[in-house]
């Protein structure tokens, strides 16, 4: 791997508090105007690494903050001083979106867009609540409480300081039930004739192997018959059950954009006002889904298990959420593992069962992207077999070069559009209400690169590591490559036009939507270095074989009388028992390193038995 | 504002450093003195290199005599006039520099309620004058230490900020003598609580200084084999885990003065011609002794977070 995490994430961080920490205070902004997503993923940035599982990047803990670190953050003050910082920029947030009675908002604001050129967004429309917004502030909260948490064991004690962070805890804690309550709410299941445009799409979707319609109808229920049993015990919050009574209609499940209309209240430690009716039509979409799994791993992550991060309540929330999760990615994966040959999830691209009008046919690239991703977070679960990752791996490869990620783009490509303008997803409303607001969705290559990174984890062969890591290289390459290099958002990102030649200058602000996102790849890309090297059987095999030869000669050296031999061989065979020792502790999971120990153990025994010729048969004497 | 500058173990660098930091603070234009409190071995006169007090005052006006009530008044030193560096002036802009030398063969005394009071009084009338008085006292827990903390208690209503620079070198050994020394069973900190002073104010009165420092990736040790370099960055690591765990930590550590090989072979005040003339002293230390110096008084690095 090329990839070097913790330089390329301390130059993300200088370059990211410098622009963010000026005249002694945070300043929320960047690309787009301040609104609840961007601002958590700026705030995400720091607190993201920092609160990793990986130590690395710790800030918490001032006396623990590594030199380099300390370095790259000293536009916020001196270690002693980030917490605070960090402390006062996420009550900022915190108190920012809140609404007048103090109840948390997740509105998509400055990233919401109008589905027609020229139209003018109102205040209102902006202020409707986005299941990415959630998503993020789960992360955030999570990240906030696990951090206040150490920093209060640090002995703290100015009494203003700790008042501080107990309102921060608090209210860190009450944003993650809303924002948790909201994904439960945003949950849905759509149901549909398959003789309907949806049931058409999923239809050609799973039409793999040529099988007629009504053999088709009968393996895809029965391929779905399990999560459609299981889906009744997912009530709370949930819309669109009761569709699923009707046995002949096909369904799909997971997220939608935001609160679904008529999703019902979910009992938690929240006012009824904090659940206000949601707008959303019910029909789950692969993006939010995809990014309300994210958040939601956060919710099971062992470092929220450990830190006891969760209220009981919240445990209960998240468990219910966990439940929805496993739902989702077992139906998005139960249908992109569909067909003999070649699998639903190989036939790119993907074919989602709704499209807006104006969608370009290209950006459907992003949806056998996030069906990849599901995939890959169900395999987690699971320890699967080397070939069903080799599979993903390809698919990835191929999504790379359709997306002109790992292949140069030219002018006026239309792979292009997947990066810009990127994916518009039209955020439809209950009741056919004419969609006036879009989402706009440009993650391509630091979705494919995270996802890449995710997959990296679950290969046990050498051979597929490598590919996948040298597929991340190239992404990487990529991204990279779209790195701000001018204007205030030097060092951050997202400058596409060195990759596109071409696009139009966006000037030098920053893109939290996706620096945060790379911010995410190198975290990835740290906890595969973390993991120990892969090894197989042949490799720890070869280095027994060595290990035991030398092992061998060494004793046969001993028996010899190489003691009597003076101070100089003996202190050799000395420091050569010191070297079998180290190999025969690496030979297991480090077999490579032992074979070299080893060659030059056998190299030294070896000389040592060259410089006694055998005098007498050669008859020199 | 008194700064009480001690230490567990001798030859960690603490008479050298607060004499730099005293003459560093006078440059910057504060009227300051420093006390020898180090009776065992009174140095201070030596490393400013005043000939006539190089190792304490021969008269028995020494500090030592004052608080045996054998003088009236402990002799003092103008250091700007009588150094063998200076130019017998002090220099523009800068304030009063003052040495109170201890007395040639002074040595330990038992401590008595007279001497704490006569000590008391010497701190009180050089409050009034200076605006910084910096006490060198000896290693560990002594008699002189043990009386001066009490004297310093108990200066009066509107008495005078106590500040402690607690010096240690950079080894497990110190960390452990360090953190001991003030956090221990009969350490400065329940010696003050002893005295009726707050745990937390005695805490936040409190800041180390690490001396003659290395780091792993100082010029000075770029020559290491891989190895060694290798070994000691995991040192490094392990002494900076110890001291987070001892409170020695960042969050407590007020001062660290790089390893000078000026000092390494002579105990000296490091001017600026010995830096920007001569070169033969690193910009780094005097950055640091410059840096300590300042800090002395700046209230946000001696507060609890
Ligand atoms: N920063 C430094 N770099 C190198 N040597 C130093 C440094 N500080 C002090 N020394 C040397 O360490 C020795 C002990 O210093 P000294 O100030 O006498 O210690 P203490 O007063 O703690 O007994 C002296 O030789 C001194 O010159
Ligand atoms: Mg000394």
């Amino acid at each position: 791997m090329r990839i070097q995490p913790r330089q390329l994430m301390l130059e993300l961080w200088q370059a990211a508090s410098a622009y963010s920490h000026q005249k002694g205070e945070w300043q929320f902004g960047g690309r787009a105007q301040p609104n609840s997503t961007a601002d958590a993923e700026q705030l995400l940035c720091l607190m993201y690494p920092a609160t990793a599982e990986a130590s690395y990047f710790r800030l918490e803990q001032p006396d623990r903050t590594g030199k380099d670190v300390a370095q790259a953050l000293q536009a916020l003050g001196e270690p002693i001083e980030i917490p605070q910082v960090l402390l006062r920029a996420v009550s900022t947030f915190m108190r920012r979106y809140s609404d007048e009675d103090g109840l948390p908002v997740f509105h998509g604001g400055a990233y919401l867009q109008a589905t027609q050129a020229g139209h003018i967004l109102s205040p209102e429309d902006r202020r409707i609540d986005i299941v990415d917004s959630m998503s993020m502030s789960i992360t955030l909260c999570l990240a906030t409480l696990g951090f206040f948490k150490e920093y209060r064991r640090t002995g703290i004690r100015r009494a203003q300081l700790l008042r501080d962070v107990e309102w921060l805890e608090n209210a860190a804690s009450t944003r993650l039930t809303a924002a948790m309550v909201g994904l439960l709410r945003s949950f849905t299941v759509h149901t549909f004739s398959p003789t309907s445009t949806a049931g058409a799409a999923l239809l050609r979707t799973v039409d793999q192997d040529g099988y007629s319609e009504e053999q088709l109808l009968a393996r895809l229920r029965a391929s779905l018959n399990s999560i459609r049993a299981d889906l009744p015990e997912a009530t709370d919050g949930t819309t669109g059950l009761d569709g699923l009574e009707n046995e002949n209609h096909l369904f799909e499940c997971g997220w939608s954009w935001g609160v679904v209309h008529g999703a019902p209240a979910v009992e938690a430690d929240l006012p009824e006002s904090a659940q206000k009716p949601g707008r959303a039509v019910a029909r789950p979409n692969l993006y939010f889904t995809l990014s309300a799994l994210d958040g939601i791993a956060d919710l099971s992550s062992e470092r929220t298990r450990r830190l006891n991060l969760l209220t009981s309540t919240q445990q209960s929330l998240s468990r219910r959420l966990q439940l929805r999760w496993e739902l989702a990615q077992r139906y998005w994966s139960a249908i992109a593992d569909f067909g003999d040959r070649r699998t639903a999830l190989a036939d790119i691209p993907w074919q989602p069962t709704d499209r807006a009008g104006g969608e370009s046919p290209v950006t459907d690239h992003y949806y056998s992207l996030q069906v990849a991703g599901m995939v890959i977070e169900n395999l987690h679960q699971r320890r699967p077999a080397e070939n069903e990752l080799a599979s993903i791996a390809q698919i990835l490869a191929e999504l790379a070069i359709r997306a002109r990620v790992t292949r140069r783009a030219s002018q006026q490509e239309t792979a292009v559009e997947m990066h810009v303008p990127g994916l518009e997803i039209p955020l439809a409303e209950a009741d056919g209400k004419p969609v006036v607001l879009a989402w706009r969705v440009t993650d391509f290559a630091t979705a494919l690169l995270k996802r890449t990174m995710r997959l990296v984890l679950l290969a046990r062969s050498a051979e597929l590591r490598q590919q996948l890591l040298d597929l991340a290289d190239e992404i990487w390459g990529h991204v990279e490559q779209r790195m701000i290099l001018d204007g205030p958002g030097a060092g951050l990102w997202d400058d596409p036009r060195r990759p596109f030649p071409g696009l139009p200058d966006e000037a030098g602000e920053p893109s939290w939507y996706f620096t945060e996102r790379v911010v995410e790849c190198l975290v990835a890309a740290v906890s595969v270095i973390d993991m120990s090297p892969v090894t197989n059987v042949a490799g720890i095999s070869a280095a027994r074989t060595m290990l035991s030869e030398a092992d061998h000669l060494y004793h046969r050296e001993l028996l010899n009388g190489a003691l009597n031999a003076g101070g100089a061989m003996r202190a050799e065979l000395e420091d050569v028992a010191i070297q079998i020792d180290r190999a025969r502790a690496a030979v297991e999971r480090r077999p490579g390193t032992a074979q070299a120990i080893l060659l030059e153990v056998l190299r030294r025994l070896n000389s040592l038995e060259a410089a006694r010729p055998s005098i007498v048969l050669e008859g020199r004497l | 504002m008194i700064v009480l500058a001690t230490s567990d173990k001798g030859g960690t660098g603490r008479s050298v450093t607060t004499t730099n930091v005293a003459y560093r603070r006078a440059l910057q234009g504060d009227d300051v003195c420093f006390l020898d409190f180090d009776f065992g071995s009174p140095t201070a006169g030596a490393i400013l290199d005043v000939e006539s007090v190089s190792r304490g005052i021969k008269m028995g006006t020494g500090l030592h005599s004052y608080l045996h009530g054998e003088t009236a008044e402990p002799a003092r030193i103008d250091v700007w006039r009588h150094a063998g560096w200076s130019g017998r002036r002090r220099p523009l802009g800068a304030g009063r520099l003052v040495l109170l030398p201890g007395d040639e063969g002074g040595g330990e005394f038992p401590v008595d309620a007279a001497m704490i009071e006569r000590c008391r009084q010497l701190f009180l009338g050089l409050a009034e004058e200076f605006s910084i008085i910096l006490v060198d006292l000896s290693a560990g827990r002594s008699y002189a230490a043990e009386l001066v903390q009490e004297a310093t208690s108990n200066l009066g209503s509107g008495g005078e900020a106590v500040r402690w620079l607690v010096f240690h070198r950079w080894t497990r050994q110190h960390i452990l003598a360090a953190h001991g020394l003030v956090f221990g069973e009969r350490g400065i900190v329940n010696n003050g609580v002893q005295l009726g002073i707050d745990r937390e104010v005695m805490e936040d009165s409190i800041r180390f200084v690490r001396t003659a420092v290395q780091e792993p990736d100082s010029a000075q040790l770029s020559l290491l084999r891989p190895a060694q370099a290798s070994w000691l960055q995991r040192c490094h690591e392990e002494l900076l885990e110890l001291a987070a765990r001892r409170r020695l930590g960042r969050s407590m550590m007020i001062g660290a003065i790089p390893l000078d090989p000026v000092l390494q072979w002579r105990e000296q005040i490091i001017r600026d011609l010995d830096v920007r003339s001569t070169q033969i002293a690193n910009p780094e230390t005097v950055a640091a002794f410059e840096d300590l110096a300042s800090k002395l008084t700046q209230q946000n690095y001696w507060a609890a977070v």
